[in-house]
């Protein structure tokens, strides 16, 4: 297949196809959500941009790729502070207090410590949680390979199964 | 052996073979990457318009091709900083047109001319404060304490104090605004009192007043205030409130421990005539410390 996506019909579909999950892996590498829907559109434009040379199917890994370039030229790296929203089950309403609220503190025990994870490591642990990326999709997204995704995964749960130790939980 | 690389993302892609979940269930791995994965697998980010973010895209991508791509300030950016601007300059002004303070000592009463030749006579213990510069489109006055007004006419006058406002057109008239006390006299024209809290508003016409909350009618053979003309009156006030405008009049220390309420009237001038004034209908004796600087009233 070598068709382009320089109609606004296939650049579309890309589009809607890619365009959230952009946002997010940009938003788990900055912690900055206007940063990344910015970025995104930039990502985007580029793509457009070189359309003639980028064919469908290559259009995934270009677009992250582009987004961890243009990520790389903002400014130097700050501490990246994640916070998520929790869409919480309608029976979980009903749970005591108590239990709610230890839910709420071990929230956000995990999100302070999912910040701190190294980005390639929160990346990939957060697009596989989030996103519901399998392993192989990551890969594709970030041109490595998924063995090399296995392992940040591997280490991302490792460092994030320290909070036990630290608390009661 | 275990492949000790990638377990953990194996037990999340479900991958692991059964002697590494025996594993991982006896040395209690197993519930604590189920609560991490359960958990991370709840979150979730601000949701995204995506036809919005497309039009936007598509709109940019054409602006970009025509306009030859012009370093871009948003309008946004241009509204902000006009606004800015405009409220730093509106800042300045108020800055600028700094407030005129005027203030009486204790034994002390001050006559002040307002921009426009109103005057103000602050009794003792008094402050006002306006703002000169806008004084021409917003007569407003601000008082702790008492004076008497005599207004030129011309646009809506106020007087605002912490206890109420009045609201006048050209006229006499004297305010009091101390502790519990807010009293309105009025000598001429017509003004409007507003008591802090209170809903409906009081017109007082010439020789009416509202003392606290009672309308009374003044003498018509009073043109000024009292105290204008060095003698405090008072009706049914209480001794305390008495002694506070004693101490005010002569800077002294006046104190009692009686509950009494008093209806007359002391004088200025005269210190030791202004005590007896007060003593004397209450039956109370009056004495004197020995640098005179304070005095005591007792049964």
């Amino acid at each position: 297949m070598s068709e382009n996506i320089c109609d606004q019909v296939s650049f579309e579909k890309v589009y809607f196809k890619h365009v959230e999950h952009l946002r997010n892996f940009l938003y788990y590498k900055s912690g900055n959500l206007q940063m990344a829907e910015d970025l995104t559109q930039d990502a985007f434009a580029k793509l457009w941009e070189r359309c003639a040379s980028v064919v469908s199917m290559r259009a995934k890994s270009f677009l992250f790729t582009i987004a961890n370039n243009l990520f790389l030229n903002q400014v130097k790296h700050k501490k990246v502070v994640l916070k998520f929203q929790q869409h919480r089950h309608k029976e979980k309403d009903y749970q005591d207090p108590q239990f709610l609220m230890e839910e709420d503190e071990f929230k956000s025990k995990l999100e302070k410590a999912i910040s701190n994870l190294p980005e390639s490591q929160r990346e990939v642990f957060l697009m596989n949680r989030i996103d519901g990326l399998k392993y192989r999709e990551i890969a594709e997204s970030l041109g490595i390979s998924v063995k090399a995704v296995e392992k940040r995964m591997h280490k991302a749960l490792k460092e994030l199964k320290e909070i036990f130790g630290k608390s009661k939980f | 052996m275990l492949n000790e690389e990638t377990l953990y993302a194996r037990f999340v892609s479900g991958e692991l073979t059964d002697q590494e979940i025996a594993i991982l269930k006896e040395n209690g791995d197993w519930e604590k990457l189920s609560k991490i994965v359960v958990v991370a697998g709840t979150f979730d980010l601000p949701a995204l318009d995506k036809r919005k973010k497309f039009e936007a895209l598509i709109h940019n991508k054409n602006k970009s091709t025509t306009e030859n791509r012009r370093p871009k300030i948003r309008p946004i950016y241009w509204f902000g900083m006009v606004a800015c601007f405009l409220l730093l300059v509106s800042i300045w002004f108020l800055l600028s047109d700094s407030s005129t303070n005027i203030s009486s000592e204790y034994a002390d009463s001050i006559r002040h001319n307002l921009p426009d030749n109103s005057q103000v006579v602050l009794n003792a213990g008094s402050a006002i404060k306006y703002l000169e510069k806008s004084w021409d489109s917003m007569r407003r006055v601000y008082l702790q304490g008492e004076a008497f007004f005599i207004v030129t006419p011309g646009e809506e006058f106020t007087v605002e104090t912490d206890q109420g406002s009045v609201r006048v057109l050209g006229t006499k008239f004297n305010v009091k605004a101390r502790g519990d006390i807010f009293e309105v006299e009025c000598y001429e024209g017509k003004v409007e009192v507003k008591v802090k809290g209170k809903v409906d508003d009081t017109i007082l016409n010439a020789f009416e007043a509202v003392y606290n909350d009672n309308n009374i009618s003044l003498s018509s053979n009073d043109q000024d205030p009292k105290w204008i003309n060095g003698r405090s009156e008072f009706k049914n006030y209480a001794l305390k409130d008495v002694l506070d405008e004693l101490e005010r009049q002569y800077d002294i220390k006046a104190s009692s421990d009686v509950i009494e309420e008093f209806s007359g009237s002391f004088i200025h001038s005269d210190l030791n005539m202004a005590v007896e004034q007060i003593a004397k209908p209450l039956g109370l004796k009056a004495s004197f410390s020995n640098d005179s600087r304070e005095v005591r009233f007792t049964k």
